[in-house]
């Protein structure tokens, strides 16, 4: 038994390791990598590293100041530093982009494995379901969750949430409905292992690969998404600084603060452009056959 | 192939019910009335009552539902509860803008992101396939209503050269239908390169230019034609995508399309306005994807021998 899953564990270990050697290789996924998780800890640490009272207190004063050493990306109309709001936003657009996919796949993956597993009835069931929520354009589900429960952090990841559901459903089936036919699983049904146990244990660990990818890459969409939602006054509320709540609140401005745009939307393209050189390259990783 | 055409337009049936059911029952949700909406926080709540239980507010959410679904049969979305207007008037007059927009963006995705995909799938390796990746895989990752603001102040406020703001004339569409197409061209072309580089890699393809066929036969007839599918299908998604982009574009260019009238609607918790243009937005990509499903028979003969006779 010992053997057996010391056995096991350095099999694990040696493909994720395959994919990790894959992965280093690939200079344009390393890049958006190393970018993403600098993301990630200005999300964390952001605060720490400059006063989040940079991004709040008002100082009429020194409104709408074009950058300068004091204020590399200048300041708003209430004389707010614009480079702590836009390093102080990631905590929000990050957060709401990284919880959103994880907790989408996790349904996502639940309906495709309940779907492939059970076929027949449950299967027509949840895909006819998960067809009419695809059959709403995603943000214009999001914007109607949102309008009906009120803009806050929470209620924009359970809106995005909810409206990406269904590429994650249909893509979980499809990769399990061709291990379900595996000799494994035959032989875990065999051998007496319960539904949940096949479905946790044999057939999620070997359908998991396209299913992170897709994940990975919809973090950008979330991004962009919660962006546009803000933008339009229905994602985070101001004062909280967030990009597309910025580039809403700098419009006004346009033609003489032009500035007040350029780097909370340079911002969105960094997180964006990160995560797809990531997500590509973790594609190519996972499957090399697909490289194209 | 008929048989094809009739089985997906009654699926259609479900899948419309379905989808307005889930936006009716979300909108129940929110908080409000029409009676307190329409008359007024002020007014007496004996007549706030008698109101909504005129308009059948009171009722139960399936009769509710069924009489709103009865009224969309015959293109009666109710009226709105801060102008008093009828809805369906004010969507008909809106939504040709909306449609326009969406429409147009997909038509320069297709036209400017299709070709440049398969041209960089036969160049593999060129420096223009090279150039164009990294081109691509930028542009898809800007937010479109960022892009829009950015082409205001250079092509409007710099230059001069658009208008940034209303429908008056077709130059008031260029600068959204551009900046809303262009990530979505990024993404047509990182797709039909994906599928193009996929078929030319076929035995069928290694055959044909074995037989010494010339290289635009090869590409063009044989190649392009079984790429096409995935491309098809990514066109549809799209749409719908373009249609929810077009709600933010308006926003930024000041155009009253059916997105402006949601976005107010929403502010002003006008309950039926919101739902008639969600509804409309729902059905027209619901017909989108239908007519992307008819496609497929056209162009795969699989499915045209399955249905055959």
């Amino acid at each position: 038994m010992d053997s057996h899953s010391a056995s096991r564990k350095r099999k694990k270990q040696s493909q994720a390791k395959e994919v990790w050697r894959r992965l280093k290789k690939n200079r344009p996924a390393v890049i958006g990598m190393v970018i993403f998780l600098f993301l990630c800890f200005l999300a964390v640490f952001g605060t720490v590293l400059i006063p989040y009272s940079r991004s709040i207190d008002q100082v009429i004063s020194n409104r709408l100041q074009a950058p300068s050493a004091a204020h590399l990306f200048g300041t708003d109309a209430y004389g707010r530093d614009q480079f702590a709001r836009v390093i102080h936003s990631a905590r929000m657009s990050m957060t709401l982009g990284v919880v959103t996919a994880f907790a989408a796949t996790a349904i996502g993956l639940i309906i495709g494995a309940c779907s492939s597993f059970y076929g027949k009835a449950v299967d027509a069931i949840l895909m006819r379901c998960v067809d009419v929520l695809a059959s709403i354009p995603t943000l214009l589900l999001a914007l109607v969750i949102v309008a009906t429960m009120g803009a806050s952090l929470k209620n924009l990841i359970i809106a995005i949430g909810i409206s990406n559901i269904p590429g994650f459903a249909r893509i979980s089936r499809s990769t399990m409905l061709g291990i379900r036919e595996e000799g494994y699983v035959e032989a875990a049904k065999a051998y007496g292992a319960s539904d949940i146990r096949i479905m946790a244990k044999y057939i999620l660990p070997n359908a998991i690969g396209p299913v992170i990818v897709q994940t990975t890459m919809s973090i950008a969409d979330m991004i962009l998404a919660a962006a546009s939602l803000s933008y339009l006054g229905l994602g985070i509320q101001p004062p909280t600084p967030e990009w597309g709540g910025m580039l809403n609140a700098g419009k006004e401005y346009l033609q003489q603060c032009p500035y007040l745009l350029t780097y909370p939307g340079l911002a969105i393209v960094l997180a964006s452009l990160s995560i797809s050189l990531f997500g590509d390259g973790l594609r190519d990783a996972l499957d090399p056959r697909l490289k194209t | 192939m008929y048989k094809y055409f009739l089985k997906r337009i009654l699926q259609l049936i479900p899948v419309l019910i379905g989808v307005t059911f889930i936006i009716f029952f979300l909108m129940t949700l929110s908080p409000g009335d029409p009676g307190t909406a329409i008359l007024g926080a002020s007014a007496p709540p004996e007549a706030i009552q008698a109101f909504n239980q005129k308009v059948g507010y009171n009722d139960p959410f399936l009769t509710r539902y069924g009489r709103y679904m009865v009224g969309l049969l015959k293109f009666d979305l109710g009226n709105s509860y801060s102008s008093g207007q009828s809805v369906s008037g004010e969507i008909a007059a809106r939504f040709p803008t909306t449609l326009k927009i969406a429409a147009f963006g997909m038509l320069f995705a297709v036209l400017v992101g299709v070709p440049l995909g398969i041209f960089s799938a036969v160049k593999q390796y060129s420096a223009l396939d090279n150039a164009a990746r990294v081109i691509s895989i930028t542009l898809a990752a800007i937010p479109f209503f960022w892009l829009g603001l950015m082409m205001i102040y250079w092509f409007s406020l710099k230059l001069h050269l658009l208008p940034s703001f209303g429908i008056s004339s077709w130059k008031n569409f260029i600068l959204p239908v551009v900046s809303l197409g262009i990530p979505y061209a990024a993404r047509q072309m990182r797709m039909a390169r994906s599928c193009m580089l996929e078929t030319i890699r076929q035995d069928y393809v290694r055959t044909v230019r074995a037989k010494g066929a010339p290289e635009k036969v090869v590409i063009w007839k044989h190649a392009f034609k079984n790429a096409l599918m995935p491309i098809i299908t990514l066109i549809g998604t799209q749409f719908g995508m373009l249609l929810g982009g077009a709600i933010v574009t308006e926003a930024v260019f000041s155009m009253p399309g059916l997105g402006t009238y949601l976005i107010t609607g929403i502010r002003a918790k006008d309950v039926n306005a919101v739902m008639g243009a969600t509804i409309v937005m729902a059905i027209s990509f619901c017909l989108v994807m239908l007519v992307v499903d008819l496609c497929y028979a056209v162009i795969d003969p699989r499915i045209k021998a399955k249905y055959a006779g």
